[in-house]
């Protein structure tokens, strides 16, 4: 342990020397994957209990740049391919949704309050542009907050519903037994998504170094029109990665 | 480590946002059950989302003071009072105010003597207000009784259409006597129905209930069938006219081999109810052991020309009927009219229409 302590130690000797020298751009490519949730800010009343939760495998690769403009200061800014989902199944009690079978397409619908069970499965890929502030306090770690604009490139967001009921538009509508029914709202997911993101890396040597970043979108997942589930959820995902710095 | 730490802080914003919230107070405001000493009832009574009806013995209560028990959604409440006298020489409106206070829902609450009606005309439609359809009532005596149902309820959930004309069961001015006949018309259900293997909805009418929580789930036996009768029935007698959609589809939506023309249906059945089996529906009406007599349309071939036609069908008695059950409301009937004969089961042609009028029940 020692032993790779000295090693960082003089990796970090020889880096400093280089940052010193001017090396002002950097570029680096990075792979990983994120886990995370499409969540309410605040759960609502209808979700009774999450019976499951799969964050499913969501990679994302990434080509980043760093610009230093001072030895511990900089900016960086990556083009990002990434996906954001996940599987759940919950318990509700009315829970305001449409079953629309033959999906966003269609136009025959109910909807309605229901109670019973839900499965929802959310695998939206991005585009992502982020950008940067970064801190440098010494070569080991670095550290980044900002913000992130993502391109939706493909929605999915489906789901079915079971062992329930639904009453029709109000809850004193006319009760229907629900057995199976399912839904798909991947064309109301939003074109972009937007949001806060901070991060930090470690950097095991002089090219290679871990990342983790915490992202939280501030704009909605869905449509502003949309409205077959009564709340807004927002993507809130830790991407971990492995990167390699070109210097 | 770093990671860890990242995943424990994800942990922590995803509890401050995802704690379940304590559960919230009921918004339905239903009426489960009404409870009527049992000597009274005729029958159990038939609770829809808006209405509750029940046969009761009028020489054994004053019916102008009657004290239902309500049970109802867990804590709503209910106006008047469950178990307070109310005069149900008309119908009685109750009113639920769901837990949360925010939803009220009105019913109508009737209890029907036991007279029950043997002629149809088919002249008195109320619009229902939780799909706005037609539906036909009886007036016997001044007493407004809802003993017609039909699947309208059913397709008021899968279908788009909202106006009381789009629905498979409605009244027409094409009338054989009076100002209104009964029609049915075969409808298609559209994607949504066709997904869940209901690709139509025949227009039906019966003298019962439709349990339109079953709908989709067993749909034969969202169709309850059976008003109490106290007369030995002979003829089923009236009025039809008829016009085929033409091939039959299969409940997948696609034509039937060899092909078939579709046809309508028109029968009645007598039975013997019991409080394990108060009703029989759509599954076990014309084959349950406790039938004791059918008389059913032989063909239900298209109607020739344009005008009605008339049908006068014979009951064929399969079991004997006791004259001291029949009195005291032992037997239900049931009578039922349908644009497709094997609508049912969503075998039948979208177009197939049938209109009813001046409707008998022949007794001795």
């Amino acid at each position: 342990m020692k032993r790779l302590h000295l090693l960082l130690l003089l990796l970090a000797i020889a880096f400093e020397t280089t940052a010193q020298n001017g090396k002002k751009i950097s570029f680096n490519a990075r792979a990983g994957f994120s886990v995370g949730a499409v969540t309410p800010v605040r759960m609502p009343e209808s979700i009774r209990k999450i019976e499951s939760y799969d964050p499913g495998l969501l990679p994302s690769l990434e080509v980043g740049l760093d610009y230093r403009f001072t030895e511990k200061l900089g900016v960086a800014t990556a083009l990002r391919f990434e996906q954001k989902g996940m599987t759940t199944d919950a318990r509700v009690k009315a829970y305001y949704t449409t079953f629309n079978e033959a999906g966003s397409e269609g136009n025959q619908s109910v909807t309605g309050y229901f109670t019973g069970r839900v499965t929802t499965k959310i695998k939206n890929s991005y585009l992502t542009l982020p950008l940067h502030l970064t801190y440098h306090p010494d070569n080991d770690f670095s550290f980044k907050a900002g913000g992130f604009l993502s391109v939706l490139l493909d929605a999915r967001f489906s789901g079915h519903a079971r062992d329930g009921y639904i009453r029709h538009e109000t809850p004193i509508g006319e009760r229907e037994n629900i057995d199976a029914a399912s839904y798909d709202f991947a064309y109301n997911v939003r074109r972009f998504n937007a949001g806060v993101e901070i991060g930090a890396d470690y950097h095991f040597s002089r090219h290679v170094f871990a990342s983790a970043n915490l992202n939280y979108a501030l704009s909605p997942l869905m449509d502003p029109e949309f409205h077959s589930i009564a709340f807004g959820m927002h993507n809130i995902y830790l991407n971990l990665g492995i990167g390699y710095r070109f210097h | 480590m770093k990671s860890t730490v990242l995943l424990a802080i994800l942990g922590i914003l995803l509890t401050a946002s995802g704690c379940i919230k304590p559960e919230a107070e009921n918004m339905e405001a239903d009426i489960l059950v009404m409870t009527l000493p049992d000597s009274v009832l005729i029958s159990p009574p038939s609770i829809t989302n808006t209405s509750v009806t029940a046969f009761v013995n009028f020489s054994k209560l004053n019916i102008k003071a009657v004290a239902p028990q309500f049970t109802i959604t867990e804590g709503a409440s209910i106006q008047p009072a469950s178990g307070t006298p109310q005069d149900f020489s008309k119908p009685v409106t109750y009113t639920v105010t769901s837990q949360d206070g925010h939803w009220q829902k009105q019913y109508r609450v009737s209890l029907l003597q036991n007279l029950a009606p043997d002629n149809f005309m088919f002249e008195n439609w109320t619009v229902n207000p939780d799909g706005n359809y037609y539906v036909p009532y009886e007036l016997v005596e001044g007493e407004h009784q809802n003993i017609w149902a039909s699947g309208n309820s059913g397709f008021s959930l899968i279908a788009p259409e909202k106006q009381p004309e789009a629905y498979p069961t409605q009244r027409s001015s094409d009338a054989k006597q009076g100002q209104y006949a009964a029609y049915l018309e075969t409808k298609s259900t559209g994607a949504l129905g066709a997904l869940v293997g209901m690709p139509i909805a025949p227009g039906n009418l019966f003298l019962g209930s439709f349990d339109a929580a079953k709908a989709l789930t067993a749909p034969l036996e969202a169709t309850v069938f059976g008003v109490p009768f106290n007369k030995k029935p002979l003829r089923l007698t009236g009025w039809y006219k008829y016009i085929s959609g033409g091939p039959v589809t299969d409940k997948t939506g696609k034509p039937i081999t060899p092909e078939q023309q579709d046809v309508c249906d028109i029968y009645a059945v007598l039975f013997k109810a019991s409080p394990e089996k108060p009703f029989l529906n759509g599954a076990n009406i014309l084959t349950d052991p406790t039938v004791v007599a059918i008389a059913q349309l032989a063909s239900g071939a298209p109607t020739s020309g344009s005008g009605y036609q008339a049908f006068n069908l014979l009951f064929s008695y399969k079991l004997e009927i006791n004259a001291d059950d029949l009195a005291a409301f032992a037997y239900k009937i049931a009578i039922v009219f349908s644009s497709s004969k094997n609508g049912a089961v969503f075998e039948g042609a979208v177009g197939s229409k049938l209109y009813i009028d001046d409707v008998q029940i022949v007794t001795q």
